[in-house]
């Protein structure tokens, strides 16, 4: 096929590097995405209620992380934090593991740069719920919070699905600057491949494929969400 | 005896089916060369169809169209339709003008850049036509800046400035506040009486009764009855008909 | 204006202050010590070389790249966002199967497919061209945005309402015309907060051409680290993260100023 060899798809090694490649990346991505959702309800609360200090304070830490590159968020976290140097004992081996490791730095990188966006999502499905809807729970004795917590926030968080998905495909798609820390993603596995079978362009079509049916499958399953949580008669935030 | 003059637009029993929806089921339908005829019946009968079908804006499955010398259905492409929509123009109920253009742009864009007719006859044209409807002075307004009942004036200006056989109006009053129906309906008025053909699609039921040489009653994608206006206002045949008339008269 | 530059100001300076109390916190008595390091490489971080009087590269750099890559992904993805609309089935699938496919690939997997697909040596009607590792990046980072350009121009022609399309065809316009007289002119303006938007994201972007062996700022922070030190890689990287909120701040601020406007504009036209 065009000259091309994937004969090393075949070798068992290059399949384990793959297969162990991909539990991390979606590791990585399963966790920082559940915490960017979490950031979003927290910061969108925060700032919804004004709170004294910390919604000010909110603000410009999402000014800060949407307009900087989250690959030097990530540099910055792994050497300063490295620094800092706390550490705890695994339970497992009982070898002493640095809490900041290069994969905690890379959520992190990705809870601020996404979290943030997150939280502009959530807060831009919470100002297109209808003031009626607000008046009318207000009116039957709803408190603030209550109008918050039981009409505001599910009806934000229905009617953002596709945003969010979009958010959580690009949180992915980020995930792979893990490989330039060192943590061993299926972008590190794949370059380490490179490095072993000098068939660079073969190996990055087979990663690349594996991005894209990922980030594939994910849209797909949102769309299948996004359906069954719609609300009849209720758009969605685009 | 003098040979009879064929009509300038006949419809032969044209089907149009939009995906599984059949929305024309057989229309067959004649206009004289200076007639007015007027098309009237329940939303979604297919009326505003019918008026697509003859500019060529919606393809048709199957029957003929014929306008002048234009078969319609067998013109494929674009450009083989551009000869018709010199000869037929049409106004719409959003008035569909263009807002980034001024309202005498509007009017001569077309002419200059599909008809590549001369800037300056096509200038004079226009103002004569905007003079025509009295708004010679807003040349130089944006469509935004005009009434509703303006921007429909300037809409059939723009339509005019083509100078064609056959004008056709869908419902061009439905979207105007009541006091401003009456200015686009006399415009319609004047250029009947002036031996234009035009073929409306309108809820006015007095006016297709004053101005129609015959109106048509289409129902459920076909044409359920056609007659001069005073025998079908004032003797509907059709049990159907003379619900409807009951309805909006 | 008031609110909002104050609002845009607070955000700025807020942000400024947060970076430079990260910094006094992480050096504290030291912190003299990485201001004057800063001061010695700020020139080099900025456009990559040791006195203002020669470019080399740097954050100067990210931005030569950022506006190349960008040309490229206008031109291609009006092409590309005008076949997604287009009325032959065949094309229109094909290109949204491309956006699709240009979108959903990671940013950071493509510079590197581009670094290893486009050769180093390039050999145009005999002549042989030397591919620069920035011309790579240009050509890497081209290939997402494209996608999300023409997502952009897809939508501002479809935010232009069907009647404008019936009216101009009733006129007797064929649709290439259409494009560019009626709908381009209308959805254009539309369409800026979303290109600016897009510029921001691209030129955030450009921290991952680091991979290609360009000399953009993050490829001389590393140099510098090397050089001068891991105690001052904190500091070092503080201020690649100022540099960049610096220029892509703006930018996002005056997007969204626009984007109201327009909003407003539309509720009142």
């Amino acid at each position: 096929m065009f000259g091309f060899d994937f004969s090393w798809l075949g070798d068992p090694l290059y399949q384990s590097w793959f297969m162990k490649g991909l539990a991390t990346t979606l590791l990585l991505s399963v966790v920082a995405g559940i915490l960017s959702i979490l950031i979003g309800i927290v910061g969108a609360a925060i700032l919804h209620f004004r709170t004294p200090f910390l919604a000010p304070f909110t603000v410009i830490l999402i000014d800060l992380f949407r307009n900087t590159p989250p690959l030097v968020q990530l540099f910055f976290f792994y050497f300063m934090l490295s620094d800092v140097g706390f550490s705890f004992t695994d339970p497992l081996t009982g070898a002493s593991m640095p809490v900041f490791s290069g994969f905690t730095c890379v959520v992190l990188s990705l809870c601020t740069f996404n979290g943030a966006i997150a939280i502009e999502i959530i807060r831009s499905g919470i100002s297109s719920v209808p003031s009626q809807t607000v008046e009318g729970a207000r009116s039957l004795g709803y408190t603030r919070r209550q109008v918050f917590l039981t009409m505001e926030l599910p009806l934000a968080l229905r009617m953002t699905v596709p945003l969010m998905t979009n958010n959580i495909v690009s949180i992915i798609k980020t995930s792979a600057q893990a490989s330039l820390v060192a943590v061993t993603d299926i972008t590190y596995y794949a370059t380490q491949a490179m490095l072993e079978t000098f068939l660079n362009i073969e190996v990055m079509m087979v990663l690349w494929l594996i991005y894209v049916a990922i980030a594939t499958i994910v849209s797909l399953g949102a769309r299948a969400i996004s359906r069954a949580v719609r609300i009849p008669g209720y758009g969605l935030v685009s | 005896m003098a040979e009879p003059i064929p009509p300038i637009v006949q419809l032969t029993d044209v089907r149009k089916a939009f995906g599984s929806v059949e929305v024309l089921k057989g229309i067959s339908m004649e206009v004289d060369a200076g007639n007015v005829v007027c098309i009237i019946g329940p939303s979604g009968s297919g009326k505003s169809t019918v008026l697509r079908c003859i500019n060529g804006l919606v393809s048709i499955n199957s029957g003929s169209i014929r306008v002048d010398t234009h078969q319609v259905e067998t013109l494929r492409t674009e450009k083989m339709l551009v000869p018709l929509r010199h000869d037929v123009s049409m106004v719409f109920q959003q008035y569909n003008l263009f807002p980034h253009k001024t309202v005498l742009e509007n009017v001569l864009m077309a002419p200059i850049q599909v008809l590549k007719r001369n800037p300056d006859e096509v200038r004079s044209l226009a103002e004569s036509l905007l003079a025509k409807v009295q708004l010679a002075d807003r040349g130089d307004a944006y469509p935004g800046q005009l009434s509703g009942g303006q921007q429909q004036r300037v809409a059939i200006v723009r339509a005019l400035a083509m100078e064609p056989k056959v004008m056709l109006f869908d419902e061009v009053t439905a979207a105007l506040d009541p006091e401003m129906v009456k200015e686009v309906l006399g415009v319609i008025r004047d250029l009947a009486n002036e031996g234009m053909t035009c073929i409306l699609v309108t809820h006015e039921m007095r006016f297709a009764e004053e101005i129609a040489d015959r109106v048509y009653f289409t129902d459920g994608g076909i044409i359920v009855e056609h007659a001069p206006p005073k025998q079908l206002f004032h003797n509907p045949e059709d049990p159907r008909l003379r619900a409807f008339l009951d309805k909006v008269l | 204006m008031s609110r909002e530059l104050t609002h845009a100001l607070i955000g700025f300076f807020g942000v400024i202050a947060v970076l430079g109390g990260v910094f006094l916190a992480a050096y504290g008595g030291d912190s003299l010590d990485a201001v004057i390091v800063l001061t010695n490489r700020a020139s080099l971080l900025l456009i990559g070389s040791n006195s203002f009087d020669s470019v080399g590269g740097g954050f100067l750099a990210n931005i030569g790249i950022s506006l190349a890559s960008m040309v490229v992904a206008t031109v291609l993805g009006v092409s590309l966002g005008g076949a997604t609309t287009a009325p032959n089935p065949m094309v229109r699938n094909t290109a949204i199967l491309v956006v699709n496919l240009m979108r959903n690939s990671p940013w950071l997997v493509v510079l590197y497919a581009m670094l290893y697909l486009i050769p180093f040596r390039l050999s145009i009607f005999g002549t042989e061209y030397w591919v620069s590792p920035a011309a790579k990046a240009v050509v890497g980072l081209s290939v997402p945005v494209t996608a999300y350009m023409s997502e952009v121009f897809r939508a501002g022609i479809q935010s232009v309402p069907d009647g404008q399309w019936e009216s101009a065809r009733a006129l007797g316009y064929r649709r290439g015309a259409i494009l560019r007289r009626i709908i381009l002119p209308q959805a254009l303006p539309q369409m800026i907060p979303n290109i600016m938007t897009t510029y921001a994201m691209l030129f955030i972007g450009t921290s991952l051409v680091v991979v290609t062996g360009t000399k953009d700022v993050l490829s001389v922070a590393k140099t510098v680290i090397a050089s001068d030190g891991d105690d001052y890689a904190t500091a070092v990287y503080l201020f690649v993260l100022l540099l960049f909120f610096i220029y892509c701040y703006p930018i996002a601020t005056a997007s969204r100023a626009i984007e109201q406007k327009i909003r407003k504009a539309g509720l009142h036209g």
